[in-house]
Parts: C-alpha cells; structure tokens; sequence
C-alpha cells in the first residue's frame, strides 16, 4: 500500500506561500504568548495545588465556604470531569512549611464535611525558593539542548542547514506554546520536557529531508538549486508522513485513553508532532532555498 | 538471540514482583478474611510475613521500579532550620537529620524507601504507599524530650485571673481577639468572667486535674496570653496538652510548667507502645508508650522524683505536655509512661519510633512536597498503560497494512524493543514514571521510524530497477547514516532533560533516551538480519513492501 506515488508538489516554488502561513501562525502565537499569557503549574510559581475527591457528591460553593472558614478564601477551586475538586493556593509570603497548607486543608475538610468521607489523590507544594532553582534548571536544560541541537546539525551538515533547523525549531516551540496559552493548558516540567522531547522529533524530520537535499546536490548536477531541493522533499515526503502518522497514532491514544495528569503532555505532543512535520516539509528546505538564493554558495565538488 | 535470553532473564524479578505477586497477595489477603478461628488467621499471618519476606527480597533485585505517581506514596524535599544553629552545628546538622530520619524510616516498616542527601544540604525522601499525616508526623516530630515540674490546678486558675486583671488594667480585654467565638456552657465557677478574658475561656469541670479550654479557642486564649506575657508568674511558662475528646467536645489542657527542665535532651534506652495497665477507667484499651531512660538519665531521674515526691511531673515533648502524673515515689529505674489517648495503638507506635531514633538536631520543614494517593497512581497506570497498548496496535496495524511483510518485520522489531527497553530499565534499576510511560509510548510511535527510513528507501532502489539483494544493502546503507543523525538529536534533548532533574522528567529522560538507543539497533542490525536470512532463504526474487 502506498499513501504517495511519485509526487511532485510544488513546496519550494510556493514557498512565499508557506512563509506566509508560517509568520501568520508565529505572529498569533506571540500575540497570544504576550496578551493571554500561560497558566503556570505549581513547579513554577511555587505554592500549593491539593486534589481531593469526595465519596459523595459536593457543592464547590460549600468546598468554598470550608476553604474560606480556614482562612484560605483566595484559594482558586477547580472541578475536573471526574468530579474530583483541585485547591491551588498562592506560596506562603513568609518561607517556612509547604506541607502546611494539605495538612489543615484535610483537618478542615473532615470538620466543615462530617459525613462525606473524602480522598486527598493528590499533594504538590513547592517552596518559593525551589520554584526558582527549578525555573533556572529549566532555563539551562533548554538552552544545553538547543546549542546542543545546533553545534551538531552544524557540524554534520553545514551552518544553513544549522540555522534553517534552528528556525524551524523556534518557529515550531512558539506555535506550541501559543497553543498552549490558546487551550490554558498548565505549563509545568513535564510539560517543558514534552516541549524538548518535539524540539529533538522536529530536528530529527528536518534532518532527513537536509539529508536527502546534500545527498542530491551532490548527485545531480544538471538541475537548479531549487528543484533539487523540492526533489528531496517530496522524495521523503513518504516517510516524513508515516512517521508521523505513527507518533500520532500514539499520542492521540495518549491524550484519549490517558489519565488527566498526562493529557496536557499529550496535547503538546500531538500539537508539536503536527506543527514539526509541517515546519520540516514546508519551512526548513525553503529556509535553505531562500538563503542559497540571497547568498549563492558555490556548489560543492 | 542471547541478547534476549539474557533480557528475559533479567525481567523476571520485575514479572514476578508486578504480575505474580499481586495476585498471591490478593489471595492471602482473602484467606486471611475468611479465617474463622483464631489459630487459622495466626497461620496465614505467618505466611502473609514469608510473602512480605520474599517480596521485600525482590526489591534487592535489578528489577523496574515504578515512580511514586504510579504507586501512590508521598516524595517530600525537607530542608533543616538552620538559623539556630552554630556554623559547626549548621554543617553537620543534615547529616544528622539523615540519619535520624532513616532510622525512624527503617521501623516505620516501608518498602524500598529512598532517603537521601540532594543539593544544598536538602534531604528528599520518598516513600511509596504511606498515609500522607503518619509519615509526616514520624518525619517532622523533632523529638525534644524534657521533664518539667507543673503547678497545681488552682495556682495556675491565679496566674491566669492576675494576668486578665493586670490586662484589663492596661486597657481592658484586647481589641485584636475575636470575642464571639465561644461562651462557656458552664459558668459557675466564673460568673464574673467578662467575654474574651483569659477565664471565659476555661470549660469548668470541678474534678478534672487540669483546667481546660475548648479546642477551637486555643488560638484566642495564646493570643491574650501572649499579650500578657510580662505578667507570667517569674520562672513559670504556660504549655498545653493534646486536643482530648471528652464528653463529646475537644477540649486542650493548659498547664503551668517550670521553664527551666528538671531533665532535658535524655537519650531514651527505649521505648516500646503498650495497653495501659492502670486504674483509671476511662484510659483502660487504650495505648501508651513505656520508657527506659539510660544510666545517667535514670540517675537524675531518680533524684528528681526523690525530691519531689507528692507534686506533678510533666513529659513534655516538642513543647506538648504529653501527661503529667503525679510523683508517687522515688523511680530509681529511670522507667516512665507517657498516656497517648489512642485507642488504635498507632499514634503509640509511631512516638516509639520517634524516641527510639532520637532527636532532630534541629527542626525541618517541606519545602516541597508531592504526594499521590494510591488510587490515583492506579488509575494512572491502567489508563496509561490502556492508551500505550491502543496507540501501539494502530501502529502494529497500520505497518502491517502499508508494507506488508515487512510491516511484520518493523512489527517484531517494535515488540523487541519495547521488551528490550523494559530489560535495560530493570538492569539499570531505573524508575518507571508517568512521563515515563509516556516516553515509551513515544518510543513506540518513532521506534517504527528507522524501519520506515528504510523501507522507503529500499522501495525507491526496486523502483530503480535493483534485484531485491542489492536494494535491501543499498537500502539500508544509505538509510544508516540518516538514522544516525535523526536519533542523536533526540537523544541530545533527553540527555539535557536528564539535568532538570526533577523525579518524573528524569524517569522520561531516561526511557527516551535508553529506548532511542535500542531503536538504532534493532532497526539496524536485527532487522538486517532477519530481511537477509528471508531473501536468502526463499530465494526472493521480487520484493513488494
């Protein structure tokens, strides 16, 4: 079975176009990133998150109320589809005992809800201070990846190449986040680490198609830059598809079938997934082509 | 085929503690149930500890461990209050604090618990499946234990009113403490008693030793208290018991107790939960924890209670007056009791550990914490481990589908890395997370990817007219270095997640990492090989994939 014949799609003379779509999608995510911002976990600004499910069903007006009664009335409560109620509280101004906030939350609960026997599934609190060295490893690990990302592209291809990759790459991480902010998913590490895990996916695809085009510019000599650049595209089309048909396949299981503490993970997966295999078809190759044209290289021997 | 053989091998623990294990324990656990008699329940204890024994030997094993967000259990990053500390005492202090919280953790009875030291002298600890409150408790309890000599009931009833009077004379009762909170039911013993003083607080209770206060106004009686705090009598600080329940209310003890200890810091020789023994009624089925000072601490024991025979003695630890008897006689044994009001022996057993294991140097606190309750772990490894098991037969299907025979043979190669996977995670004791098993699912979705890098390419050499020979060698040789380059990047961004760090990214780095890495060689050499053994073998002449 096959999905592709011998196509011939036009990526490359087209490539204004794609330019086009691809600076309309940054230009909404940025406004989106800087206008409605994100909804940051509690890794990051620190504080106390509490999910507690009761046996019975529950007003959130009265989880409110018994909120309110100890003190803590400008606790954010949030009900999930399972009916299971999630407490956020801001960090302590004073820096002292994070499992405070949990420890009175479930004596309360057990006075203001005598008769409603109820489950704490869930516990998170981070100190103020940890929340920073966390923010700052994040930072790094980001950074070590992408100069990591660079430095190799670079050395295994060449600097276009190099610079077209890391485009993309910052073209795909801020459509991904923008989606993120669109659909208020929660920005915590893992999710950080689904965001790093498409960054190395979105490279992986860039670098078979930059593959396939050295692997060309060496072997045909009659055709123009650009044509031999939309040959290999479409040549790996095939497999950049599949490949991700595969991924997908997965991570929209994951985001159906998964339970909810993965799903915001999920979603950046499948975004990201989408909006690689896209960068690496239509901006990546074009990058290189829009740069071969402003500044010819000669071709290499 | 070694390969395998040695990766089934090591699984078997991991099987057996995860698949076997659970079942024989349900079936214990039901026997233990059905029990009747007294001596069938001892005899399926018995066997209950053996299989405790033998599973407790597993973990011994390299075997997959599964991250707390699997199993449930609490993961705590506690940080020691240095500020009272001098700078040699500040710098052994989270070592001893390891120590002694180790040990607390040892009696505590958990399995496989992870205590240890992390960056800045933090100690995180991890403990699967434990309630949440105990743990704390055993963890946080710093387990200062002093003796201190109590006033009598009606001296400290005087200390009390002179403090209101002086008070009022400043400028009557506190405007800051909320008055309305509680009206006593019971005011004979204090008609004159004006709303938020000190003594409209007092539950009145003619023959309890102790005055009491409601347990919901400790907060407002400290308040005024402490507002008063200049006139204490000199030499005397206030204390309170734990909350009691007592005809239906919960009520607290106040004490007046001598600031100055009669003994203080005693290493306790031992201390072990017991039923109480004694006369009083209302306390009989209930625990308590029996004490042994050591040599030295006996002896000042022994002249403490000597001289003080006929007055009250108080167990203070971590500034709760856990009982105060009354000194009968000299205890030249250095032995004591301290009254737990627990009916269920756990709180009992708990402080026994916190005696046995000593003090805290100093106190700790969270500065973080995440904890999973069991259920929810559970339901996060079915749901995960049902859209894992969706995700990869749609990928088995479609490969199966586009190409055919050699769908087959990407699909072998999938199962192969997915066991293979599971075997260096057990080799490597690694931990098994939610991310984690979000990584293998990924891994199964690029697993395919080299295989599909290289059927494409061996597609377009049978198109360029090669025999099927040649187009699986040109077809993989061109495809080797694409797969390289493609899954070093991958592997670039797990290896830079790995230093985040934090417990459940690590468990993803680790199975991203490790399962690209088995990826190229399956895709690489095991496929090779069996594609050549089946051209070879059947003599192909045409190739359709």
């Amino acid at each position: 079975m096959k999905l592709f014949g011998d196509t011939n799609i036009p990526f490359v003379p087209k490539r204004r176009f794609f330019f086009l779509i691809s600076a309309c999608l940054v230009v909404v995510s940025v406004l989106l990133i800087v206008f409605k911002g994100f909804h940051y976990g509690v890794d990051f600004t620190g504080g106390g998150l509490v999910q507690v499910r009761f046996s019975a069903p529950v007003k959130i007006d009265a989880v409110r109320a018994a909120l309110t009664a100890m003190g803590e009335g400008g606790a954010s409560i949030q009900q999930t589809e399972t009916g299971d109620f999630l407490i956020r509280v801001k960090p302590s101004a004073k820096s002292g005992d994070e499992s405070g906030f949990s420890s009175r939350l479930r004596q309360q609960f057990a006075v203001s809800f005598p008769n409603i026997p109820f489950e704490v599934l869930r516990d998170e609190a981070v100190g103020p201070r940890i929340s920073k060295e966390l923010q700052s490893k994040v930072l790094i690990a980001v950074l070590i990846g992408l100069i990591g990302i660079l430095i190799y592209v670079s050395f295994r291809f060449d600097f276009r190449f190099g610079t077209g990759a890391a485009l993309a790459l910052i073209h795909d991480t801020l459509i991904i986040l923008g989606f993120c902010a669109l659909f208020n998913r929660e920005i915590t590490t893992t999710l950080i680490a689904a965001i790093l895990t498409l960054i190395g996916y979105s490279v992986n695809d860039s670098i078979v198609v930059s593959d396939r085009i050295r692997e060309a510019v060496k072997k045909i000599r009659k055709e123009s830059f650009p044509d031999i650049v939309n040959r290999a595209v479409n040549d790996t089309l095939s497999r950049t598809v599949i490949t991700a048909l595969t991924t997908l396949f997965v991570t929209i299981a994951l985001l159906i079938l998964a339970s909810a503490e993965i799903r915001d993970f999920a979603f950046a997966l499948t975004v990201g997934i989408v909006v690689g295999t896209y960068s690496s078809i239509f901006v990546v190759a074009n990058l290189v082509v829009e740069w071969e044209q402003k500044f010819p290289t000669r071709r290499r021997r | 085929m070694l390969v395998f053989v040695i990766a089934g091998v090591i699984l078997w623990p991991s099987f057996q503690l995860y698949v076997l294990f659970p079942r024989q324990e349900k079936a214990l656990k039901e026997r233990l149930s059905r029990a009747t008699t007294f001596e069938d329940s001892q005899a399926v204890r018995m066997e209950i500890n053996e299989f405790n024994q033998r599973k407790g030997a597993l973990y011994e094993k390299r075997i997959v461990h599964l991250g707390l967000d699997l199993v449930g259990g609490m993961h705590v990053v506690l940080d020691v209050d240095r500020s009272q500390l001098s700078e040699e005492e500040a710098r052994r202090a989270p070592d001893l604090a390891l120590e002694v919280i180790r040990n607390r953790i040892d009696q505590f009875g958990v399995f496989e618990p992870t205590i240890q030291k992390t960056d800045r002298g933090r100690i995180l600890v991890q403990l699967p499946g434990v309630d949440r409150e105990r743990a704390l408790n055993i963890i946080k309890q710093p387990a200062h234990l002093t003796f201190n000599l109590v006033e009598e009931k009606a001296k400290v009833y005087d200390a009390l009113k002179t403090i209101d009077e002086r008070l009022q004379a400043k400028g009557g009762v506190p405007a800051t403490v909320d008055s309305t909170v509680s009206q006593p039911l019971d005011t004979t013993m204090k008609e004159e008693a004006v709303p938020g003083t000190l003594l409209s607080y007092l539950r009145s209770e003619g023959d309890e030793l102790d005055l009491l206060i409601y347990a919901k106004d400790t907060a407002n009686f400290r308040a005024v208290l402490e507002q008063g705090k200049e006139f204490w009598p000199q030499g005397y600080e206030f204390a309170y018991g734990p909350v009691e329940t007592m005809d239906n209310d919960k009520v607290v003890r106040v004490y007046l107790i001598k600031s100055e200890p009669e003994l203080v810091g005693t290493r306790l020789r031992r201390a072990e939960p017991a039923i109480y023994q004694g006369a009083e009624l209302e306390r009989a089925n209930t625990w308590v924890v029996n004490f042994e000072l050591d040599r030295e601490g006996a002896a000042k024991f022994a002249t403490v209670t000597g001289r003080n025979v006929g007055r009250r003695l108080a167990i203070v630890l971590d500034g709760v007056v856990r009982s105060a008897p009354r000194i009968q006689e000299r205890i030249p044994n250095g032995r004591g009791q301290i009254t737990m009001y627990d009916r269920r022996g756990d709180k009992a057993k708990d402080l026994s550990i916190v005696l046995n294991s000593g003090a805290l140097p100093a106190p700790v606190v969270v500065v973080e914490e995440r904890s999973i309750g069991a259920s929810l772990g559970a339901d996060a490894i079915r749901r995960g481990l049902i859209a894992a098991a969706v995700g990869a037969l749609v990928v088995v299907l479609f490969m199966l589908i586009y190409y055919g025979v050699g769908g087959l043979l990407a699909d072998f190669a999938l199962v192969a890395n997915i066991f293979l996977l599971l075997a260096v995670l057990a080799a490597l004791r690694a931990t098994l997370t939610l991310p984690g098993l979000a990584g293998i699912a990924l891994t199964i979705g690029m697993a395919v990817d080299a295989n599909v890098l290289v059927f494409e390419r061996i597609r377009e050499e049978l198109r360029a007219g090669k025999t099927p020979m040649a187009a699986v060698d040109t077809g993989y040789a061109r495809a080797l270095v694409t797969i390289i380059d493609a899954n070093a990047t991958t592997i670039i961004t797990a290896l830079a997640l790995y230093f985040i760090g934090s417990g459940p990214v690590r468990g993803f780095a680790i199975t991203l990492g490790v399962g690209l890495v088995i990826n190229v060689l399956t895709a690489v050499f095991l496929t090779r090989f069996i594609f050549d053994w089946f051209l070879a073998q059947f003599e192909v002449k045409t190739l359709r994939i």
